[in-house]
């Protein structure tokens, strides 16, 4: 098996809660409390769940833009936890992120040529030919005409906008992409364009891909594997296959079960199925979460495919 | 059996005052809803769904922006009404549901007393009522403990609850329309269904009827009956829900369904419809102006056609005759 290109080990994430007159911490949020999770090279990982489960923050904290409570980063084995050694080992380099909103995460006082230049003049140091060179590349990577290369962000679509995120991702021939929510800003055309556009640069440039959606029909589109987080841990991870068509933890039926089918015929039923769901959900709680309303660790059911489950079905 | 028709519009235009000129971000807009009838408008940002449902409540500033057509609830004319008027059919008639309810809610007033307020313009209820009445509507709702969370204010409560309040301050007054702009685009899935779930029992239950604001296809499919699609500013299709799934007519129509990723089937590559949405400014609305989008049909994008829809089977009508020919391009087909 090859080596993960980044490796989370019992990650957690906990903000303090502060309050009272000497503004004394009294409680932690745990946005994310014990994950592990590695991604192979060329991997794609689709990291689902609803608001507040925290996948968004596991995305941050493997870029570095979210301090670590506890729990260990790996690169290709080594340890990255500090961002000392992240800038050692080249990691800021090879790990990169692409935003939900696009409009905010490009300066709106750089043009194109300047903000898909700054990781180059950060990490490569290129001469000004080479430079230009690279840019005008990575621009028709992204299929954008070569005279908006002055332009402002304010003057592209959000389509466009979200492509120049991906090129300056590109930027650096990283080996990791991080993708938080890069399409849920977007329209239905609009959405499939980047859709289609970064499975083709996944499958020409062989990057890694984790990308994280609640969306999941977008994510069954575009990932191999997905990993489910419900309260801040994992509940179930395995191919799209096992996720899709042999749910074994609760809350990823139950996830399932409440995206709207397009299937208007079947409606009524999968309306009723929902419900039925919803009930088991209510009923066997207790078989899927522990006292402290907390999903129960991972167990591998095969090869491929965990679930937060108190027993291996039909054993004992 | 007839339903009883509940809003009509006819030839609904508006226009906005922008940059000194009146551009029309809607176009000559037929839509009826009827009592016991869910109708979805669907369509892309900027298409102007929410200009319409706006129209038809009446917000569009009078200095700004120019409605002409006729909207009619329960046969009387709401094009033209002072805002007093307006006012009054705001709440009584017509219950309206937002997207954003962190936004639409007063973070300095309790709960019970925000939807206290929207009974009490009324004046029907005495005034020893009203907290019996809010809490009955908290119960209807939804929510578990109504007499705490009456006692709350918004940012106490969390996204789902929102929108349940959202939606008991639209229903205060039994409206007989029930107007819901996006209401569950903030949402989680599993919160989504629960409050789509909700809107639909509620409708049932008063007999109201619902326009329903949506880009997402998935919602449609769920909850409505009849299906309006919209694209830059006109309606190029409407068609029972069934019948729309089963045999998309318009070429929008057709694309939009496939470029939506599906959970049932695995695509290779999702259909994309080439180009973007005009401006403004650039709309022709004597033209199909979705065919600027298809290159292989350019000789009919220049063609003028009548703003009518067509009915070209029982109940479904399509505007314009491109339908007829129009056809996806060879190596996306396969």
């Amino acid at each position: 098996m090859k080596e993960p290109i980044v490796t989370l080990k019992d990650l957690k994430v906990h903000y303090p809660i502060r309050s009272g007159f000497f503004n004394r911490v009294t409680d932690r949020v745990k946005a994310v409390d014990g994950v592990t999770l590695s991604l192979y090279p060329g991997q794609t990982l689709g990291l689902v769940g609803e608001s507040g489960s925290g996948k968004s923050t596991i995305g941050k904290t493997i870029v570095g833009l979210e301090a670590m409570t506890s729990g260990q980063l790996l690169y290709q084995g080594q340890d990255v936890s500090r961002p000392r050694q992240r800038k050692e080992k080249h990691y800021n380099r090879d790990v990169q992120m692409i935003f939900q909103d696009s409009l905010s995460s490009l300066n709106p006082r750089k043009n194109i040529y300047d903000i898909i230049a700054e990781p180059i003049r950060n990490f490569e140091r290129l001469d000004p030919v080479a430079e230009n060179k690279r840019i005008r590349e990575l621009l028709s990577i992204v299929g954008l005409p070569q005279r908006t290369l002055f332009q402002y962000p304010f003057q592209f679509s959000g389509g466009q906008r979200q492509r120049i995120g991906i090129a300056r991702a590109l930027a650096t021939n990283p080996k990791l992409i991080i993708a938080d929510e890069p399409v849920s800003a977007l329209d239905l055309s609009v959405q499939a364009q980047v859709l289609n556009f970064m499975k083709q640069i996944q499958r020409d440039l062989g990057i890694a891909f984790l990308f994280i959606s609640h969306d999941l029909g977008v994510v069954r589109h575009m990932t191999d594997d997905i990993a489910v987080m419900h309260r801040g841990r994992l509940v179930e991870t395995g191919s799209r296959t096992d996720i899709f068509d042999h749910p074994a933890h609760i809350y990823t039926q139950r996830l399932l079960a409440a995206i709207p089918s397009i299937n208007v015929a079947a409606r009524q039923t999968h309306r009723q199925q929902r419900q039925a769901i919803e009930r088991v959900f209510d009923e066997q709680y207790t078989d899927y979460y522990d006292g402290d309303g907390l999903p129960l660790p991972l167990r591998k059911l095969s090869a491929t495919h965990a679930a937060a489950i108190k027993q291996p079905e039909g054993r004992d | 059996m007839e339903k009883q028709l509940l809003l009509s519009g006819k030839k609904v235009t508006v226009s906005f005052m922008i940059n000194g000129d009146w551009q029309t971000a809607i176009y000559q807009v037929d839509l009826d809803i009827h009592r016991d009838e869910v109708v979805a408008l669907v369509g892309e940002s900027g298409s102007g769904k929410s200009t319409f449902a706006t129209a038809v409540m009446g917000l569009h500033k009078a200095n700004q922006s120019k409605v002409t057509g006729s909207i009619t609830l329960a046969d009387q004319e709401l094009i033209g009404l002072s805002n007093l008027e307006m006012a009054k059919l705001r709440g009584e008639k017509v219950g309206m549901i937002f997207q954003d309810p962190l936004a639409a809610l007063n973070p300095l007033m309790r709960i019970g007393d925000q939807i206290k307020e929207a009974m009490a313009m009324r004046d029907v209820y005495q005034p020893s009522e009203y907290k019996q009445r809010v809490l009955e509507l908290l119960d209807q709702v939804g929510i578990v403990n109504p007499a705490r969370t009456a006692r709350q204010f918004p940012h106490q409560l969390s996204g789902g609850m929102r929108q349940r309040i959202m939606i008991a301050l639209a229903i205060a007054n039994n409206p007989d329309l029930i107007i819901a702009d996006e209401p569950t685009t903030a949402l989680d899935v599993t919160i989504q269904a629960q409050i789509l779930d909700l809107i639909k029992r509620i409708q049932e239950k008063k007999h109201a009827g619902v326009l329903l604001i949506t880009h997402d296809l998935g919602v449609v499919a769920e909850v409505a009956d009849t299906v309006a699609v919209m694209y830059a500013g006109q309606l190029v299709e409407k068609a029972p829900v069934a019948e729309l799934f089963a045999h998309p007519k318009h070429p929008y129509t057709r694309s939009l369904l496939k470029s939506n990723p599906s959970i049932e089937q695995e695509q290779d590559d999702l259909y994309v419809i080439p180009g973007t949405v005009p401006a403004l400014a650039e709309m022709d609305h004597h033209k199909d102006l979705f065919l600027q989008r298809v290159p292989w049909m350019q000789e009919l994008a220049d063609q003028p056609i009548a703003d009518e829809l067509v009915e070209v089977a029982p109940q479904h009508f399509v505007r314009g005759e491109a339908w007829r020919t129009f056809e996806f391009p060879e190596e996306q087909v396969q």
